[in-house]
């Protein structure tokens, strides 16, 4: 009795036994994506992080810039304040375990100091997140979370509010950069976030907020 | 659930061009759909480089897909993925079965899959008395309503926003309300609390990565990322045809799949998946399965031309262009897929006699081809299906003996200039100097009457005249 | 400069004053033209309807008559797009074939043979009338005949020309699809007519008769202000041929 996967295989083999058309090279196609691209790319890091910003604008996020290191925590409990948050959901990365430890008032929940299944609805109960994107994509304005840095992503798709921290040298032209340099590993377990959900299911009616995160904050540090 | 076909296409046409509110609804949001997709390539001047890129390695992915399914097989196992294969929607259903049993499974999630209803999935899950839920907005309307999808990327197309609060409040039990930001909280909080329950997610894949051995979900809910991160299993059923070979590949896919169906630059969320993420990160699934789909597509493969039809990122851009499916909907088409790749693909999935007005649900006005993302030639590829049709008998007789004989006539010039005196003699009959009623012209359109002289005859005139 | 007029059958039969505009026109414009005795019909309707073997001998009929013919021209974009595009396809006689190579790169719809070949933009007409134009589906996305007709309307005197909302979209003709989906027909052609009629226009013009035959037919029907007119009817009218 031949497996499914015999069966599949083999009559693919049949149908394309007639011919199996081959495709020209793409060299000349490449150079003419390559230059188009190139065009309308920034040249400068800063040039790319004012279209980042332009672009997680456009997609009802806000930005915010903060010149030097020593206002990270200042300006990250700021926001709270104002949001009225006292509880805050928070992922694995070094740099915002720092980050959050000195804020005052504020209840910090590790999603990695619980267990699965209790980690689900532990920060399901969770308003507001603080997480750390170790990359930004500059022409879609889109941060990058890789699994293996984060250990989680509950916080950043199980509550209201994500308040996401990144280096402004770590956004990139496009996702085509990206991808060139990006390790082969870190690169099967990530996720491209941009901007919060949404949905326009109903009468084409845009809402955000559908199943994730209604509010995203990016904060750009040095 | 309604048992569908496109045999029933020519009621169902009727029914859909009677519905006043459904045409509102379609063209409406078409419009739109259209609107913002042009918007947003006006601002991507190597468009037309990433169709034909994306064209080509399609291409070489089809025409080697059983190496490339091969190799992503092998890849997939690496990373602990278990892969399974599906020959037809009865064996897909199996194994689907299968593992939900294997893992006691009781309440399944689903984020938005046209290949799982193509296989008939939810309601075998159901009758084995598995809780099956959908999770994307719009395909959460259509379960509710117990209804099919009318439009590949927006599920609940066809009903206005009344509808969905009506629908709310008698399944639901809720006060009625017709603002969407209302019924979203709504579905939003019942769904929530079913992604924390669920034992299994059951997803489809845009992109199947060959050469990494993971796959790509792309969404805007966040329902995807919940339905694959949140429950302890997570089964992704994939036509074999979503294979791309590499990660490099995949950005011009994705700059291409966001302004074609939603008329955004990106959609919100790539999700990449590349094996259980229990086991590292300490959450999620401890099982990660694929279930790869034949179903028919791969004698798809057999003709050369056609192959080309299985290069489709499912968009939906055809089907907001399409001027007959801006006038009917998706239901018309009597398939799970619709517009012009489903009158495509229905012939080659479902055979010419199933199918034989599918193909014929078209004007070939060819905006399908100006909008498809990866290029294909859909309206060629309609035209072969309609001869294929035509081939195999399906067609009216009457009209395959008018063709026959339109054929015989006007390759015979003779014979052709005696036939067609007669529709001017037989018109001077009717009164008024009005024209025949003929089937498509009737009352709501009459023809104008054939000449008295015809060109020829007035030509000659005119050259007399001159002399 | 000869030509050699291929007269698609609704011209032939139904509409024959466009053919005999058209003459005018060209004439006008110092072009000799020659009628091709014996011709039929390219054989749309039946290709179109999925017959494609039906279709052989009047291609093969076609080409014998044309083949030899320095330019072909046609007013219409739809049998123009036919031979040019879809006879390559066919599966015709060797003979045939050769010969069909020949003609494919001489065959023109009429606005884009006075637009691309005569280099003629302006015929120095006057039509003292509103007008709007219907871009036929073939002409513009098999022949990528889009900014000739309109540049041709533009330059007649006195006319006012307005844009309709959605000129491109189907018109809802189709060949056989007219009558094998007739509801979804008349339900393209009546958002067509409705867009027509928003312009105020008197007139709609169009490069294919069988789009305004579709739409005209429409607009008498319900009483509609507008009519369809050829764009070789609106030239030769405008130059008072």
């Amino acid at each position: 009795m031949k497996s499914d996967k015999e069966i599949i295989l083999e009559n693919i083999r049949k149908s394309l036994s007639s011919s199996r058309n081959e495709v020209a090279n793409d060299l000349q196609l490449d150079n003419e994506i390559k230059e188009k691209l190139n065009s309308v790319t920034p040249s400068t890091q800063n040039e790319l992080i004012r279209q980042f910003q332009n672009e997680l604008e456009k997609v009802d996020a806000e930005f915010i810039n903060i010149e030097s290191n020593e206002n990270i925590s200042q300006t990250l409990q700021r926001l709270l304040q104002d949001g009225v948050v006292n509880e805050i959901a928070i992922s694995d990365d070094e740099l915002i375990c720092t980050i959050t430890e000195s804020l005052a008032d504020i209840t910090i929940v590790k999603a990695t100091d619980y267990e699965y299944p209790e980690r689900k609805s532990k920060i399901s109960q969770i308003n507001t997140a603080v997480v750390f994107a170790e990359n930004g994509i500059a022409d879609t304005g889109s941060v990058v979370f890789y699994y293996n840095t984060t250990n989680t992503t509950y916080p950043h798709f199980l509550c209201d509010w994500t308040i996401i921290a990144i280096k402004r040298d770590s956004i990139i032209a496009n996702q085509f950069e990206l991808i060139k340099n990006l390790d082969l590993e870190k690169a099967k377990n990530m996720v491209f976030v941009t901007g919060p959900s949404r949905t326009a299911d109903i009468e084409k009616t845009l809402v955000l907020g559908a199943h994730g995160p209604r509010r995203v904050s990016v904060i750009a540090i040095p | 659930m309604q048992k569908l076909s496109p045999l029933n296409i020519k009621k169902n046409v009727t029914e859909a061009l009677a519905d006043k509110n459904l045409q509102k609804a379609v063209l409406n949001a078409t419009a739109s759909s259209q609107d913002s997709r042009e918007h947003i390539i006006s601002e991507i001047p190597y468009w037309e480089e990433l169709r034909q890129k994306t064209n080509n390695i399609k291409s070489r992915v089809i025409n080697n897909l059983d190496t490339f399914l091969e190799t992503f097989e092998t890849n997939c196992k690496e990373n602990g993925i278990i892969v399974h294969w599906a020959s037809d929607d009865v064996s897909a259903r199996n194994i689907i079965l299968k593992i939900a049993s294997d893992n006691d499974v009781k309440k399944i999630v689903k984020s938005k899959s046209l290949t799982t209803e193509e296989i008939f999935l939810n309601d075998a899950l159901i009758e084995n008395g598995i809780e099956t839920l959908e999770t994307d907005l719009g395909e959460y309307i259509v379960q509710l309503k117990e209804e099919v999808p009318s439009h590949l990327i927006i599920p609940a197309l066809h009903l206005s926003k009344e509808d969905v609060g009506e629908l709310f409040t008698e399944k639901l039990g809720i006060e009625y309300t017709s603002v969407p930001e209302e019924l979203l909280q709504v579905a939003r909080k019942n769904i929530r609390q079913k992604f924390l329950e669920a034992d299994m997610g059951i997803s489809g894949s845009n992109f199947a990565i060959a050469e990494s051995g993971s796959f790509v979900v792309v969404e805007n809910e966040a329902n995807a990322h919940l339905t694959i991160s949140l429950p302890k299993i997570h089964v992704a059923v994939i036509g074999i045809e979503k294979i791309i070979p590499d990660m490099e590949s995949l950005p011009y896919f994705l700059k291409l799949l966001a302004p074609s169906a939603t008329g955004q630059k990106s959609s919100t969320y790539v999700n990449f998946i590349g094996g259980p993420s229990r086991g590292e990160y300490g959450e999620g699934p401890e099982k990660v399965h694929v279930v790869l789909v034949d179903n028919g597509r791969s004698k798809v493969l057999q003709n050369e031309q056609l192959r080309e039809t299985l290069a489709c990122i499912r968009c939906g851009a055809c089907l907001n262009s399409c001027p007959v499916y801006q006038h009917i909907g998706g239901h018309a088409y009597g398939w799970v897929y619709m517009g012009p790749i489903g009158a495509t693909l229905a012939p080659q999935f479902l055979g010419t006699h199933e199918a034989k007005y599918s193909p014929y649900l078209c004007t070939l006005c060819g905006e399908c081809y100006k909008v498809c993302p990866i290029k294909i030639n859909l309206p060629e590829h309609l035209l072969t299906l309609r001869n294929q049709i035509v081939k195999d008998g399906e067609t009216a007789k009457v009209e395959s003996i008018g063709m026959k004989t339109f054929s015989y006539v006007a390759s015979r010039p003779k014979l052709y200039n005696l036939l067609t005196t007669i529709p001017v003699v037989a018109q001077s009959i009717i009164p008024d100097g009005k024209s025949f009623s003929v089937p498509g012209y009737g009352n709501e359109r009459p023809l104008p009457p054939f000449d008295k002289l015809g060109f020829k005859k007035r030509f000659e005139k005119e050259k007399k005249n001159e002399k | 400069m000869k030509v050699a007029l291929f007269i698609p059958c609704i011209t032939e039969h139904l509409l024959p004053e466009t053919g005999i505009s058209m003459v005018r026109v060209l004439e006008h414009l110092g072009v000799e033209v020659e009628y091709v005795e014996n011709q039929t019909c390219c054989g749309q309707p039946a290709f179109n309807a999925g017959y494609h073997d039906e279709v052989i001998p009047m291609a093969e009929h076609f080409i014998e008559l044309f083949a030899d013919k320095e330019y072909v021209i046609a007013p219409s974009g739809s049998c123009v797009g036919m031979v040019r595009l879809h006879y390559e396809r066919l599966p015709l006689s060797e003979k045939a074939y050769s010969k069909y190579k020949h003609l494919q790169s001489r065959i023109f719809e009429f606005t884009e043979f006075l637009v691309n070949v005569m280099k003629v933009k302006s015929i120095g007409g006057s039509f003292n009338h509103r007008v709007t134009y219907h871009q036929s589906c073939h002409l513009a996305n098999e022949l990528g005949i889009v900014s000739q007709p309109r540049d041709l309307i533009k330059n007649i005197d006195n006319i006012d020309f307005v844009e309709m909302e959605n000129s491109s979209v189907c018109c809802g003709f189709g060949g056989t699809f007219s009558y094998k989906q007739e509801d979804i027909s008349l339900s393209l052609v009546a958002q067509k007519a409705n867009y027509i009629e928003a312009t105020s226009a008197e007139y709609c013009i169009g490069a294919d008769s069988s789009c305004l035959m579709n739409i005209d037919g429409y607009l008498k029907a319900h009483n509609m202000k507008a009519r369809t007119m050829h764009i070789a009817d609106l030239l030769a009218q405008s130059l008072g041929l």
